[in-house]
This record gives C-alpha cells, structure tokens and sequence, in this order.
C-alpha cells in the first residue's frame, strides 16, 4: 500500500462517503494511531479508545481540506496527540517530575531489558508534553522534524523535552549508580 | 519515520491491540454525522489484517459489475459453481488497487467471452457473529484472523467440476496469495 492508496481511499470517502473506502483506511491506520493514543493517554485503554474514536471523527470531519503534505498518517497522528491533551486535561494524574535543565551526557534512548510494567508505569507518569514527545520519537520512531510539525514546537524544543523525558524515566527505572 | 531496532521500546509499541468494538463504533459515529453514506450496513467487526486489506476491500467493485453485466443466469441449466476468496495468510494485493481491478475484470471478462456465467459480489469487512445462549440469542462482533477473512465471491455456471476447477486455478486472486475454496451449489429442484 502507498501514498497513492491512501488518495484513492481518501478520494472515496470526500466523494462518495464510501463506508468501505473508509473502512480500508481504519484498518490500515487505526493499530498504529491506538498505540500512540494508548501511549499518550497513559495505557488506559479506555482512554486510548474514546481518543482514538474522537481523533478519526474529527480528520474525517476535516477530511477534504487534507492537502498531502505530509504522509495521511502524520496528519491523522496529530489530532490523535489533540485529543489525547484534551482528555489528559479532563483527568490529570500525577506527573513524574522532570529536570528543569536538558543537560547530561547520557542523553541516549532507552536500552535494556526494563520490565514492561515499570516501563510502561515510568511513560505513564511523564507530564503530557514530555510523553508525547517521549512516545512519538522513542516509541513510534518520529524525527524531531516531524514532531515539531505535529505538536507545533521546534525541533531543538522536542530535542530538549525528549532529553528530560529519558533522564526522568532513567530515574525511575534505574536504581543509582546502575547503568543499563 | 526513523527506524528503531531490538528495542524494549519496541514492545510495548507493538502489544498495544486495537478493540474489535471501535471500528464499528467509529463508523457508526461517522453515519451518524452523515460522514459515511448510511445504505450499506454498518456493522461491527474486526479485521486484523491491515494494509493488503485495504485494496482487496475495493478491487471487488469488479465482482459486482460483473454481476450486474451477466445476462439471466437462471435461464442457464448447467451446474454452479461458487469460489469463496479468502486472504488466506499470505494476501499480497500488487502493485496497486487500479491494477488489481483490471486483473479481476479482465479475469471476469475473459470468462464472460468463453461464454461461461459469471456473477461476483464483494463482501463488507465487517460481521457479527449470532448465536442462541440460555440468556437467548447473543449479537456480537465476529473476530477473524487473517485465514479467515473472506473478501467477497464468484458464482460461475459451467460443464463440470473440472472445468470449475480450471476456472478457479486461473483466478488473479491465487496469484496474489489468496486462497479460493470451490464449492458446488446444489441445484434448484
């Protein structure tokens, strides 16, 4: 599937509201952008869905204005992170706390073997914008370019967030003095 | 995107399942709104394949139209015949959805010309699974894994079952990976 797919489903959709075009389009998208909902709403999976639910009625509501300049994914990935702000606004938990200052030496992704649970537990407690930026680049591999287009920031901003994001979950996740 | 590799990140991105509930509720909202057109039946289900699926879904309009163009197939008094395509675990579309449709037509159309009845229909990727409990007849979504997905069907009227069988092994759809099951309907008395 490309690109070229993508037009041909969206084209059905704006023209003809063809349930089955748009069908394909959710099979197709819907498992990544739950993921990134599940991931930015904390691992609830309610949340995840209700996020994921609002995120495709709204880019569908807004469907014909797309203008294919960025992949439909990215596209649809922001008002995912949209809605997803919108519901962690609705029901803040406490957020792990995060170093005022981007410095450290160690400043490299998370590598090793940290039990899911902990890891999942330690992404949970991020504040919104420093697990959207956690998620969207160490977990499902968006640059830094790309994520400064979704959320609206710059680059050297999603840099800096992303480096207090792994050293507050190296915090968490690693007892003192360990080393992954 | 950049590309991550042998990354515990990577797990959790990959064991995040989607709910087989939501397609259905999306889709639903959307008819709702007056997004999707409403004629068809929205109903819920699950497809877990992703990707190929989205093609196969579309390349079946060629099924329909075929249907339509076939000329009074209950005049026709020879055995019938119907293939059920599946994608099977292996379902590779091509190159793109145009092509596939061509390949389908062209499939239909070459048969239609050898003056074998062809009638296709495509299937919706959706299903709900009915079944009688103690509590009375339970409605609720029908899981499928890849095997079992069904994207739609061809009825052809032919001379015997191994020209049916002939027929089928020239379907696109072998070629793509998918997986026909052929199966004799039993004459109208």
């Amino acid at each position: 599937m490309t690109q070229d797919d993508d037009r041909f489903l969206v084209d059905a959709v704006v023209q003809r509201r063809d349930d089955r075009a748009f069908a394909s389009l959710y099979d197709r998208h819907t498992p990544a952008l739950y993921r990134l909902a599940l991931r930015l709403t904390g691992g609830s999976a309610p949340d995840a869905e209700d996020v994921t639910h609002d995120a495709w009625v709204r880019a569908v509501e807004r469907l014909d204005s797309f203008e294919w300049r960025a992949a439909l994914r990215t596209w649809l990935s922001a008002f995912v992170i949209r809605c997803a702000h919108e519901k962690n606004r609705a029901t803040p938990r406490a957020a792990l706390a995060v170093d005022d200052l981007a410095v450290g030496v160690d400043d490299v992704a998370l590598r090793g073997s940290y039990d899911r649970l902990d890891l999942e537990r330690a992404i949970e407690g991020l504040a919104d914008g420093f697990r959207q930026v956690f998620v969207l680049h160490d977990v499902q591999g968006y640059t830094h370019e790309e994520i400064a287009d979704l959320l609206g920031i710059e680059p050297g901003t999603s840099k800096s967030q992303l480096s207090r994001a792994r050293r507050a979950l190296r915090r968490v996740l690693e007892p003192p003095g360990a080393s992954p | 995107m950049s590309q991550h590799t042998d990354d515990p990140l990577q797990n959790l991105e990959r064991e995040a399942r989607v709910p087989p509930r939501l397609r259905g509720r999306i889709m639903q909202s959307l008819v709702d709104r007056g997004l999707l057109k409403s004629g068809t039946p929205v109903r819920h289900g699950l497809w877990l394949v992703a990707g190929t699926l989205a093609a196969a879904i579309l390349l079946f309009t060629t099924g329909v139209g075929v249907g339509r163009r076939t000329a009074h197939p209950a005049r026709d008094t020879r055995p019938s015949y119907i293939l059920l395509l599946y994608e099977g675990s292996d379902f590779r579309l091509g190159p793109s959805v145009a092509a596939a449709e061509a390949e389908y037509n062209a499939w239909a159309d070459s048969l239609q010309a050898g003056g074998v009845g062809v009638q296709g229909r495509a299937l919706i990727h959706t299903a709900q699974l009915l079944r009688n409990t103690p509590q009375g007849v339970q409605v609720e979504p029908e899981a499928m894994d890849a095997a079992s997905i069904m994207d739609g069907f061809f009825i052809i009227r032919v001379t015997n079952e191994a020209e049916a069988v002939a027929i089928a092994r020239s379907h696109p759809h072998l070629r793509h990976g998918g997986w026909i099951v052929l199966r004799p309907i039993k004459p109208v008395s």
